[in-house]
């Protein structure tokens, strides 16, 4: 359970310290890293905060027995974003692909928002019984 | 309890050809779903009489018997005291149905069973689904249905609505129940109680015939002995006084015996009935089961002031993600799709140009603009109908019930709202999930002053070419003035139009389910169809009256150039109004060219810019120029207010006169040009005297 506790902890960070680089972009108008690795709007890095506090939580509360709760809703937040994130992605890149801009599409199946949800899709598979118990 | 079947068409001979089905519950407890698995989703939606309540109908086959189902409203009781009680019992008094399917939460029996007696007493053939048992018995709830049967003498029906588990012996039953007599179901109201309803009983049979209604005497007795107003108006227009005034006697001298209220007496009675019903037939094996417990839990996050309002934001920005971006390319794809092949196939018909403006310029483009809202609306309802099967929208209304309650409304109505920074569109017809009409109203009447998308692009145009070092702060502002003034209109609509306070309502917790794919396409696609049939044919026909009034003037048929040649434009009957209305304009010192965009701008308020382009002879880019010569930066400023705030769009307006009727509309539409007139002319009076 300790492991899984780390875990969470560390998707929490990814989620917050991507939206602190978003924040930082923004306020001194520089670049730093990768594009793809924060996320693409105000509004998705204020998704990203209350994710990765709600990830925290879930560690703080208890580092033995995981807060199920919080740690339900941000699995719930990060696979939708994800999802979100995907359909977006086809819907796009069907007009990407005919105007043969296929290399925009395929920046945006590997974005932060697919990364992270992937990352918290493999979480919920390990914690599923530990959730539905 | 068996599990795992499926509905399917029942096969059964029986004498009656066609029959009326009333499918009634509290609310959340599964009402929609299963009237979605019973009728298969062929259902036609519309308004209850008179009330914009939506009402859902389904007509389906079972055997040689047509069944119309329909979906009440969810309620508690039927005393008649909210809205939703009014329908109902309006419903089940005059339309007499046949059948009535009580749809109850097995989680919560009890709180279910109050309706049940009262629909009981009524005198009603009853059936009753027992919804969600599944749940039930994760949470250790064990019910003796047969127990249960016998009891109340009507069948009750193990179902899991959303699994579509059950359905098929429903619906067996309902048409079984069709030839057998009405059971009888009395409750002991004690012996004084019970010689009253009799006494009053007796004068109501002697006048039964006069009253018309397929309804129990005792009922009748029970409701006159609880002063209902309902039955005493109904009692009072058939010229029946007497009746009222024995009942009312007979009450006085009860209350005067037992010293105490007789409805809360009987009230009292009913629930120890309960009480004793649930002792006999529910057992439960653990105080709290882990449902509960897990329900619990998230209710304390998703409900908690911080991290509630924090997750609720961002759900938001994902229903937003969801219906603007993924819907934009769809949007496009319909546009492109219209202006490069449907248009100018119609320009390439050799036909009169006359009908080829016509058909391309009005027809054709009022279908573009309500063909294009379709990938918006459907994503955001897609959204909202997942958010509101899950359970999570009872939390959001929790979560804002204080702050919406202090300008008259629920919490729910924070939903409508805030969409209303996408499209307003949308927002109005969210407004549906707001129950009542007194909320729906309220809401609708804020929901225009809110800067949807559309208005973005005149912020952007007169921002960048006068307020370039403040742009941010201006629109910013822009955006405050559209909430404050909705702020002001809530307030001073529920002063003036809506006296009466907010029905106070219990706010039942659902518990968290996973939705039915087909239950959320089907009240989707329903919300979306019902704004192409109704609204569309509205804005198809504007397009026309405005494309009529663009290419004539008051020397006659101007030609489709017009549209495009500002020359031609002035001598047309839209700058011959616009000129019309100058004088009014006067204070504003605003020439005729805006008063035509602001017309167009009714088409939808971004064709305000491309209007200007074209009547100031300018393109859309050498704009910026054209209005630097002609405007100052006040006057700017008033003309991005006075278009935030003087008329709702065409497909708002369309879509308000649907869902609220016209008379509401046009109260809005001129209460909106007041606003906008007194706010512009306060702009410039205060600006004018600090510049």
């Amino acid at each position: 359970m300790k492991s899984v506790a780390g875990y969470i902890l560390l998707l929490g960070k990814a989620y917050i310290v991507s939206s602190l680089i978003y924040l930082i972009e923004y306020i001194a108008k520089i670049e730093i890293g990768i594009s793809q690795l924060i996320p693409v709007d105000a509004g998705m890095a204020f998704y990203f905060m209350t994710v990765g506090v709600l990830y925290d939580y879930a560690y703080f509360r208890s580092r033995e027995g995981v807060s199920k709760a919080s740690l339900f809703i941000a699995l719930i937040m990060s696979i939708a974003i994800m999802l979100v994130q995907t359909v977006n992605f086809v819907i796009s890149s069907t007009e990407l692909l005919l105007s043969s801009a296929r290399v925009e599409a395929i920046y945006n199946i590997i974005r932060i928002e697919t990364i992270l949800g992937l990352l918290s899709l493999l979480l919920l598979l390990k914690l599923r019984k530990t959730i539905y118990e | 309890m068996t599990c795992h079947e499926k509905a399917s068409s029942t096969k059964i001979n029986i004498k009656q050809p066609s029959i009326k089905v009333g499918i009634i519950g509290n609310p959340n407890v599964g009402k929609s779903a299963l009237f979605n698995k019973v009728t298969k989703g062929k259902a036609w939606v519309g308004n209850w009489p008179g009330v914009t309540v939506e009402k859902k109908v389904g007509k389906i086959n079972l055997g040689e018997v047509n069944v119309e189902i329909v979906d009440l409203p969810g309620i508690y009781g039927l005393t008649a005291h909210s809205q939703d009680e009014v329908i109902a019992r309006k419903f089940l008094l005059e339309e007499k149905p046949e059948i009535v399917i009580q749809v109850v939460n097995a989680v919560n029996l009890e709180r279910n069973l109050y309706l049940t007696i009262q629909l009981l007493e009524m005198g009603l053939k009853l059936t009753i689904a027992l919804n969600m048992v599944d749940l039930a018995e994760k949470e250790g709830v064990e019910i003796d249905i047969n127990g249960l049967m016998n009891e109340l003498k009507v069948p009750v029906i193990p179902v899991v609505a959303i699994k579509e588990v059950g359905i098929n012996q429903l619906t067996k039953t309902v048409i079984e129940q069709i030839d057998k007599p009405t059971p009888s179901f009395k409750l002991d109201y004690g012996v004084e109680i019970e010689e009253a309803i009799e006494k009053i009983r007796k004068i109501i049979d002697s006048s039964m015939k006069k009253l018309d209604l397929r309804i129990d005497s005792r009922w009748l007795a029970i409701r006159l002995l609880e002063e209902d107003n309902d039955i005493v108006e109904r009692l009072k227009n058939l010229g029946l006084e007497y009746i009222i005034r024995e009942s009312r006697r007979i009450r006085e001298e009860l209350e005067a015996r037992f010293n105490k209220s007789i409805e809360v007496l009987m009230i009292e009675k009913r629930y120890h009935y309960i009480l004793s019903l649930s002792k006999k037939y529910i057992k439960r094996k653990t105080t709290k089961g882990t449902l509960t417990t897990f329900t619990y839990k998230l209710d304390k996050v998703l409900t908690h002031p911080i991290m509630g309002l924090m997750i609720f934001i961002s759900t938001l920005y994902l229903l937003f993600k969801l219906s603007f971006d993924i819907a934009t390319p769809l949007t496009e794809l319909i546009e492109t799709f219209f202006s490069n092949n449907v248009y100018n196939f119609f320009k390439t018909l050799f036909l009169p140009e006359i009908v080829s403006s016509l058909l391309s310029d009005a027809v054709l483009n009022g279908v573009g603009i309500v063909l294009i809202f379709i990938p918006n609306l459907l994503f955001l309802f897609l959204g909202i109908s997942f958010l509101e099967d899950t359970g999570y929208l009872a939390r959001v209304a929790f979560l804002f019930d204080k702050w919406m309650n202090k300008v008259g409304l629920s919490g729910r109505a924070v939903i409508p709202l805030l969409i209303g920074f996408g499209c307003n569109v949308p927002a109005i017809m969210s407004t549906r999930t707001l129950g009542t009409d007194r909320d729906r109203g309220l809401a609708v009447s804020m929901i225009p002053f809110i800067s949807c998308s559309a208005r973005l692009p005149i912020y952007l145009l007169f921002t960048l070419a006068f307020f370039k070092e403040s742009q941010i702060m201006v629109i910013l502002s822009m955006y405050l003035l559209g909430v404050v003034i909705a702020i002001f209109t809530a307030i001073l609509f529920n002063k003036l139009l809506f006296k009466r306070q907010s029905v106070g309502y219990v706010m039942d917790m659902p518990p968290y389910l996973t939705p039915s794919a087909m239950n959320i396409l089907i009240k989707s696609w329903e919300r979306v169809k019902s704004f192409l049939i109704r609204a569309g044919t509205i804005i198809v026909s504007l397009m026309v009256v405005i494309w009529v009034l663009s290419v004539t003037g008051p020397e006659g048929y101007l030609g489709a150039e017009a549209l495009s040649n500002p020359e031609l434009l002035s001598r047309g009957w839209i700058a011959f109004f616009s000129k019309l209305l100058q004088p009014l304009f006067e204070p504003f010192n605003w020439d005729w060219r805006i008063i035509a965009s602001l017309i167009f701008g009714f088409i939808a308020k971004e064709v305000v810019v491309s209007s200007l382009a074209v009547l100031y002879g300018a393109g859309e880019q050498g704009l910026s120029t054209v209005l630097l010569s002609s405007f100052t930066p006040l006057t700017a400023y008033s003309l991005m207010a006075f278009t935030l705030l003087y008329t709702p769009c065409m497909a708002t307006a369309a879509t308000i006169k649907t869902e609220i009727g016209l008379r509401y509309t046009l109260l809005i539409v001129s209460y909106q040009l007041i606003i906008a007139y007194t706010v512009t002319y306060a702009i410039l009076l205060i600006g004018g005297s600090l510049t």
